[in-house]
This record gives C-alpha cells, sequence and structure tokens, in this order.
C-alpha cells in the first residue's frame, strides 16, 4: 500500500481575472521508503504542494491520502494531532521554538501528545544527528546546519509515516547543505525512512531515488532515478 | 508540567522586559483593587462601630454609599487594567506567531496554542498578583490613614457644632476576604487580558503563521500624505504618516493607552473644576456669620383624601419662644437676628395673573397640584422694623419678599416672581384649607444685601409675617469671640432646648447646631476634598499603568521593524531621515490620541455635570491647563521612548537584520 497518494490535487488562489492556479489537478504515488525529490521552478507550486500533503493548506479540490486516510475531511484539531503522529516536517527557516533547547525542540511532537520521554530514543537520535554536545543548547546557540539537525530529530522523532522537507538547504551553504542531505539519505537507508524532498537544487534532487518534476502547477516529469 | 506552561515560561524569562511592564500592569491593578478593598472593609468596620451591625435603620443608603462607589472604582479599574494588560499579551502573541506557527505544523491543537498564552498570563499572575497585594495594602493603609484623619476633622467639627459626642473613626481593616476579592478580581482580570489574544492566536493558520503574514496586515488603499507632517519633516515625516495609516493596527494599543491617558487628565481636571465650584457656590450663597440654628424634627405623610404630602413639625417653635430666645441671646451684646421659618405647612395657589413672565418660564416650579413651594417667615421684632422700613409698609403688615434665586442648570439665576401690586396671595395646606392672605408690601433682592436679609431669597414664595410657628429658626450675628459666643449661646439654648448626649436628633425631636457658616461648609466639603483626593491617587496610579502600556507598545512596534529599517537604509536612507520618519510616525500617534482622548476627557465630564448641575450651580467647563499638561506629558513620553529607541538602532547591523526573519 501506497504511503501517500495525491489524487487530482488543485489549488486555486483569488476570482476571476486575478486567478492563480498553484496546483492544476496533481496526482502521484509515494511508497514506503521511497526517497522522493520533487523540483521546480520557483513559484512552480511544490510549496503549495508541500503545504496540501502536510495538512497546513487546504486543497481547492482533490485529496491527500495518508496511509490509507483522506485528511481531507479532518478538522483544524484533528489534522493537527494527525500531524504530530504521522508526518515529519522540515523547512528551510528550520522553525525552531527560539525558548527551547536542541532536547526540547525534538521532543516537542512527544510533548505535545501528553507521551513521557523516550530517554534512550532522544539520545540515539542525538548521536546520529551529531548533536549530544548541543543537546541543551537554543537555536541561537547553534549554526544553521546545526539548528537543521534538530528540526530532522523532531521530524524523526516520532517514526512518522514520511518526512516533508522543504528547501532544507535553502539557507546553508554547500558543505552544510551536503552533511543535511547525507543524513536524510542516511535515515532514508538506515530505517527505511519515506522522504520527499522539495528543491529547486538539480544536485541534491539527484541524490534522490525518484524526481517529480513540477512546472506551473502541474506535474512535468516523474523520473525514478534508481530502481 | 505541561509544556504549554513550559513554553509561556520560557517566554517569560527570554522576554524579561515586556514581561516585567506585565508584571508591573498586573501588579498595579491588584494594588489598585487591593487598595479599593482596604477602603471597602475599613469603612464598613467604621459604619459598623458607629452604626451597630447592618447599620441600623440607615442601613441601606450606607451599604449604597460604600459600596456603590467601589463597584464604580472596581469597573474603573477592570476597563483600565484589562485595556492596558492585554496590550502587553497582545504584542507577545503577535510576536510569538511563528512560533505558534511551529507548534501547529508539528502537531499542536487550537487549545494548546491557546493554553500557551493563559499559561503566561498566569506566570505573569503568579509574581504581579502577590506583589499587588502587598502594595495594595500599603497603598490601602496610606490611603485610608490620610482619609481617617479627614474623618477626624469631621467628627472634630461636628462636635463643635453640634455639640454632642461623636465616636467615629476610620480604623485600618482588612480582612482574609479582602485578598481573596483582590485576588480574584486580579486573577480575571489577566485571563481576560490574555484570552482575547489567546483566542485570536489559536485561530491562525499554521500556513499564515509559517508565511508571517497573520501579523499586521498592511491597509491596501490608497492613502494620500500629510502635507503637514512633509512641510515640518520632510518625505520622511510624510512616509511616517503613512505608515501610520496602513498600519493602523499596529499602533491602536498605544493611541488607545495615549487617548485614555488625556481623558483622564481631563477628567481629573474637570472633575477638580466642578469641585472647586461646588465648594464655592456653598460658601458664596452661606455668608459667614455665626449661626445659631434650632431644628424641629418632623413626621412626613401623604394626607389621605387629598392626597398631598402631609409634614408635622413634631416641636414647633412659636414666636413667642423664639423672642424670649433673641433676648437672651441678644444679652451677649453684640446685633442679632432671628430668622423663623416654615415650609412644611402651606403651599400658595398658583395665579398666573399674579406672576410674571420669568416666573411662568421656569418649568416644574408649579407642582402637579397647581400650587407653588411657600415659605412662612417670622423674624425677630427689632429685624422685622428694618424689614417693614425698607419695604415701606407699617408694623403689623405682612410682606412678600419678591426675590427668587434658583439654579438655573448649573447657573444660578435671580428672577422677580410677582408682579408689581400682588395684594393677596391665597395660602393653602394638605387638607385644602385656604387662608387669604394679605400683602402690605413688598422686598426685592437689592433690599436684601446683608447676610441674614439674603437668606430670604431662596424661595418662589417667601412671605414675611409679624407672628408665626416656625420649624427652623436661625440666628445670625457676628461675635468676636467665636468660643466664648459658642459657650454662652450653648448656655441660653440649653435651658430650653438641652441636649442629652444619649437620645437622637429623633428621640429629642430637635437639635441645636452652632458654627460659623464655613465651618458648616467645610463639614459638607470634606466628603468632597476627600473624593477629590482619591481620586487623584487612583488617576494618577491608572496613568502610571497606561503610560507603562505605552513604552512597552511603542518600543516594541519599533523593535519589530528592525529588519523594514535595515531594508530602508540598505537603499540610501540615512540615519537622519530615519529619525524624521520615526519622529513623523510620533507625531500621528500623539495627534491622534490627543483627538480622541480630548473628545472623551470632554464627553464624560460633561456628561458627569448633567447629573452635578441639577443639584449644584456649577456647570462643566474645560480645564485648559489639564488639556495643556495632558498634550505635553503624552508628546513628552511618546517622544522620549522614540529616542530611546532610535538610540538603540544606531547599533543595528544592516545585513544581520535584513537577513532577519
Amino acid at each position: 500500500m501506497a504511503v501517500l497518494e495525491v489524487k487530482d490535487l488543485t489549488k486555486e488562489y483569488g476570482q476571476g481575472d486575478s486567478k492563480v492556479v498553484a496546483l492544476d489537478h496533481v496526482s502521484f504515488c509515494v511508497e514506503r521508503g521511497e526517497f522522493v525529490a520533487i523540483v521546480g521552478a520557483s513559484g512552480s507550486g511544490k510549496s503549495t504542494l508541500m503545504n496540501m500533503i502536510g495538512g497546513i493548506d487546504n486543497p481547492t479540490s482533490g485529496e491527500v491520502i495518508i496511509e490509507g486516510k483522506n485528511i481531507g475531511g479532518l478538522s483544524e484539531d484533528e489534522l493537527a494531532i494527525f500531524r504530530r503522529r504521522n508526518l515529519g516536517m522540515i523547512y528551510q527557516f528550520y522553525n525552531l521554538v527560539p525558548t527551547l533547547t536542541a532536547r526540547e525542540n525534538i521532543i516537542l511532537p512527544w510533548r505535545l501528545d501528553g507521551r513521557k520521554e523516550n530517554g534512550s530514543k532522544v539520545e540515539g537520535l542525538l548521536k546520529v544527528l551529531g548533536l549530544t554536545e548541543r543537546a541543551n543548547h537554543l537555536p541561537s546557540q547553534m549554526s544553521g546546519g546545526q539548528q537543521q539537525r534538530v528540526s530532522i530529530g523532531r521530524a524523526l522523532v516520532n517514526d512518522p509515516a514520511f518526512i516533508l522537507a522543504d528547501e532544507p538547504t535553502g539557507n546553508l551553504d554547500s558543505k552544510t547543505s551536503a552533511e543535511i542531505i547525507d543524513l536524510l539519505k542516511y535515515t532514508n537507508e538506515q530505517f527505511n525512512q519515506t522522504i520527499l524532498l522539495i528543491t529547486h537544487d538539480d544536485k541534491i534532487a539527484l541524490r534522490a531515488d525518484r524526481i517529480i518534476t513540477i512546472g506551473d502547477g502541474k506535474i512535468i516529469g516523474d523520473e525514478v532515478m534508481k530502481a | 508540567m505541561k509544556l504549554t506552561a513550559e513554553l509561556a515560561l520560557s517566554q517569560v524569562k527570554i522576554n524579561s522586559r515586556r514581561s516585567l511592564g506585565a508584571i508591573f500592569a498586573t501588579a498595579l491593578s491588584t494594588a489598585l483593587m487591593t487598595g479599593v478593598m482596604c477602603f471597602v472593609t475599613s469603612g464598613n468596620a467604621m459604619l459598623v462601630n458607629f452604626l451597630g451591625e447592618d447599620y441600623g435603620e440607615y442601613g441601606g443608603a450606607y451599604k449604597t454609599i460604600l459600596f456603590i462607589p467601589a463597584l464604580i472604582l472596581g469597573l474603573l479599574i477592570a476597563f483600565m487594567s484589562v485595556t492596558v494588560i492585554s496590550n502587553i499579551y497582545e504584542s507577545s502573541a503577535g510576536k510569538r506567531i511563528g512560533e505558534f506557527g511551529t507548534l501547529k505544523c508539528v502537531g499542536a491543537t487550537r487549545a494548546q496554542i491557546r493554553e500557551t498564552v493563559l499559561f503566561e498570563g498566569l506566570w505573569i499572575g503568579l509574581v504581579g498578583i502577590p506583589l499587588g497585594l502587598i502594595t495594595g495594602t500599603l497603598l490601602g493603609f496610606v490611603g485610608v490613614s490620610i482619609a481617617g484623619r479627614y474623618i477626624d476633622s469631621f467628627v472634630e467639627l461636628s462636635r463643635s457644632i453640634v455639640m454632642r459626642p461623636m465616636e467615629v473613626s476610620l480604623p485600618f481593616v482588612v480582612s482574609v476576604w479582602t485578598y481573596v476579592f483582590a485576588a480574584i478580581f486580579a486573577l480575571v482580570v489577566v485571563l481576560v487580558s490574555a484570552g482575547k489574544p489567546a483566542g485570536r492566536a489559536c485561530k491562525i493558520k499554521a500556513i499564515h503563521c509559517i508565511r508571517g503574514i497573520e501579523g499586521v496586515k498592511p491597509v491596501i488603499k490608497r492613502i494620500r500624505g500629510n502635507r503637514l507632517a512633509e512641510r515640518f519633516l520632510g518625505y520622511e515625516g510624510g512616509l511616517g504618516y503613512i505608515n501610520i495609516k496602513r498600519k493602523a493596527s499596529a499602533y491602536k494599543s498605544t493611541i488607545r493607552a495615549l487617548a485614555l491617558s488625556i481623558t483622564l487628565i481631563l477628567l481629573l481636571g474637570s472633575l477638580s473644576k466642578q469641585a472647586a465650584g461646588i465648594m464655592a457656590w456653598m460658601g458664596d450663597s452661606m455668608g459667614n456669620d455665626m449661626l445659631v440654628s434650632l431644628t424641629s424634627a418632623m413626621d412626613e405623610g401623604v394626607n389621605p383624601e387629598t392626597g398631598k404630602e402631609e409634614i408635622e413639625i413634631l416641636v414647633p417653635f412659636s414666636y413667642e419662644t423664639v423672642s424670649e430666645l433673641t433676648d437672651k441671646l441678644m444679652e451677649y451684646g453684640i446685633p442679632i437676628q432671628a430668622v423663623g421659618e416654615n415650609r412644611c405647612t402651606y403651599n400658595t395657589v398658583y395665579d398666573e395673573g399674579l406672576v410674571t413672565d420669568e416666573l411662568r418660564e421656569i418649568s416644574g416650579i408649579v407642582d402637579e397640584f397647581g400650587e407653588l413651594e411657600t415659605t412662612v417667615t417670622t423674624v425677630d421684632k427689632d429685624f422685622y422694623a428694618k424689614l417693614c422700613e425698607r419695604a415701606g409698609v407699617p408694623l403689623g403688615s405682612n410682606i412678600l419678599v419678591n426675590a427668587y434665586s434658583y439654579n438655573d442648570d448649573g447657573r444660578m439665576k435671580e428672577v422677580v416672581p410677582f408682579i408689581e401690586g400682588v395684594k393677596e396671595i391665597t395660602l393653602i395646606d394638605a387638607a385644602d384649607n385656604r387662608v387669604d392672605l394679605k400683602i402690605d408690601g413688598m422686598l426685592y433682592a437689592k433690599d436684601l444685601p446683608e447676610n441674614a436679609f439674603k437668606s430670604l431669597a431662596g424661595d418662589p414664595v417667601r412671605v414675611i409675617v409679624p407672628e408665626g410657628d416656625a420649624r427652623y429658626v436661625t440666628w445670625f450675628c457676628d461675635p468676636a469671640d467665636d468660643e466664648k459666643f459658642t459657650v454662652f449661646a450653648r448656655s441660653v439654648l440649653d435651658e430650653k432646648y438641652p441636649l442629652l448626649t444619649e437620645d437622637t436628633y429623633y428621640d429629642l425631636g430637635y437639635n441645636v447646631q452652632i458654627s460659623r457658616a464655613n465651618q458648616m461648609i467645610k463639614v459638607m466639603n470634606i466628603a468632597i476634598i476627600l473624593g477629590e483626593i482619591i481620586l487623584t491617587g487612583l488617576i494618577m496610579l491608572i496613568l502610571l499603568m497606561g503610560f507603562a502600556s505605552v513604552i512597552s507598545t511603542l518600543s516594541s512596534n519599533i523593535r519589530v521593524r528592525r529588519r523594514e529599517f535595515a531594508v530602508l537604509k540598505s537603499v540610501g536612507m540615512t540615519r537622519g531621515a530615519l529619525e524624521k520618519m520615526l519622529y513623523g510616525e510620533s507625531l500621528c500617534c500623539i495627534f491622534k490620541a490627543v483627538g480622541k482622548g480630548t473628545v472623551l476627557g470632554i464627553l464624560i465630564p460633561w456628561m458627569i455635570n448633567l447629573f452635578i448641575r441639577r443639584v449644584f450651580a456649577v456647570r462643566y467647563e474645560l480645564p485648559v491647563a489639564y488639556l495643556a499638561v495632558g498634550i505635553v506629558v503624552v508628546a513628552l513620553v511618546v517622544v522620549l521612548i522614540t529616542r530611546v529607541e532610535i538610540g538603540k538602532l544606531g547599533k543595528q547591523n544592516i545585513i544581520e537584520d535584513i537577513r532577519m526573519e
């Protein structure tokens, strides 16, 4: 069964002459363990697609089905709970809570869910992320690469159905970018973690197993890089 | 600890300056309410000691006197506190939008977002409320002590006037309920203040938080520049004006707090002016003679046959008694004039043919039975002789005082009620018995210059008859030694009307007061002065709270725009030009606040005056000096804060700030 099914997804902004179609009847599936890169030029609809899949924006029409569940029918709170249990999201600007330490940011989805901290799992994650020394630092005390690693840790902590990463290297230098992609690749290979990576960087996209190309809100290419 | 509480606590710690502002405002609000509660519990203790449990027979009235002002003050404090404190939480929630977006993206529900804002309020309250309770107790102690001194001097004066021991004192009393009530009030204020931004924060969509577009949405409409701002501050001043217009909601709370400050300053000025007006009016209407007064208690009822109010004078003072007392008082060796009044027995049948147009125009002057209020007056024989002489009539005549001064909607107006040549008026009592009274002569206002004479000009119909019973007798004189005369007068009155300390006014059926008129006014004014002091203190403290809010919102408004300033600098705006723009914005804030605040500051006391002028001849006057002070203070606060924040911008790193998100 596909982890993610996107069916006929359309998003329109505005009305009449000022109507803009950001996504135009987009459909695709992602299987468990796939590392999919979604590429496209600026304004092609990549981020809109991510927001629809992540359930933080509503489509004009179409469906997003995650592990067999159509998220279109969920209320805002149901979506929030669904997100913290089933999805991991990574953003270009990290979006960490500035008042929480690295460790606290990583376990945020657990805390929101009222669950107890699994100490050994967090320690393991911090080790994989190379953040053991920085566990008690605030985001403002860390470099961009370190903050993005915290963001990856937060996305991984719940063993999500898949990780959505929106331009995770967009704010980083090339060396750090490579480290972040390596980390994502590692989680994909090591833990069979499904990853949807949105990028405009072809070099980064080439590290994925499959590349979906979006242009003017439509899928204009869907290429499997590795069988 | 709950995550939402933890997040809120870290916000409180990190934004220490804003938190201190919120703690200060919360503590001040709690302190004000604790202070008011101290007054209520202390006032209650004073009345229980003085009147007994349930405040005796006037319990309802006293409870109203104590609790209604407390309720009004409480509501005023609550309104101001919520306005000021919610500004702080509003600003805090505004800054946390990105954080809310992150929380929503990682799965926080609406309830959790609301909780984290509310918890911020609760953490602030945890420090602010106890601090406020302590400060409020000190405030209450100082306030009650000051009020206590006034009560003591009131008692002292009353003793000297009434000649009866009065044991009233205002002790400082607090109870557990003082604190419980004040703490609950403060908690409600905090929750309501944080509740509004919390409700708004939880409704923000995650997508908007992530994009950072749920902050201040600029107004899209076309806005014309302001020539005045451009003329004085150049293009940058005009830019500041447009900024204010386009980001009106960001400055709303600052302008509201500033406008409220102007309103409060004007309210204070207007009420002080009106209080001074009331005191001056009282003084003017009473002169400053030594007054010895004898008053009979009365029994009010309704005549079953006519339905008219019927008043029985319980101890009427006959002409002979008054003459005898006057003769004895005259033995002191100074001129004394006695005026006995009876306004309880008769009214005058209204005859349109006898009255002037001036009287006819006074609304409500004729009652539902077609009658005019009437005072039948008797005076001592020497005074009577003088009055007859002035009226040009022989002794034994009835004289109509053809002068009526009244409060015409806040202004004293003197009219001549009757036409020339009135020869007879018809008096009528509650049982509809009529008495035709021959009028032999008239006295006008110009004939009544002295205090004792002046006192005769206060009724629509006043007739001076040679002899008659009185309910109220006043002897006017001006002794050189007040104390000596008081002892003498006391001994004269004691022979016939002794004051027995254990009996009340109603048990005895009469009361005796001896004092200078201004002493009596002082006693009456004590309540006004006390009220003014308490009101001034409270308004000052509420103003402090308002300025705390202005400092917090205005400085954070400038700070959150560092990126915008960096962008402006990067396209070539000089530091001087940036300053001009910010000062332009400040000026716009000041103008807007002064406009709104002045309208409210005039409207509210003017409306209060509508009630005051019904009783006292005092009209609303614009307190120009207070308005000027208000504008200067508000302008200074705004310009100073802007200056301080501009100083901080000097250390700005353009690149870092442009990158800032």
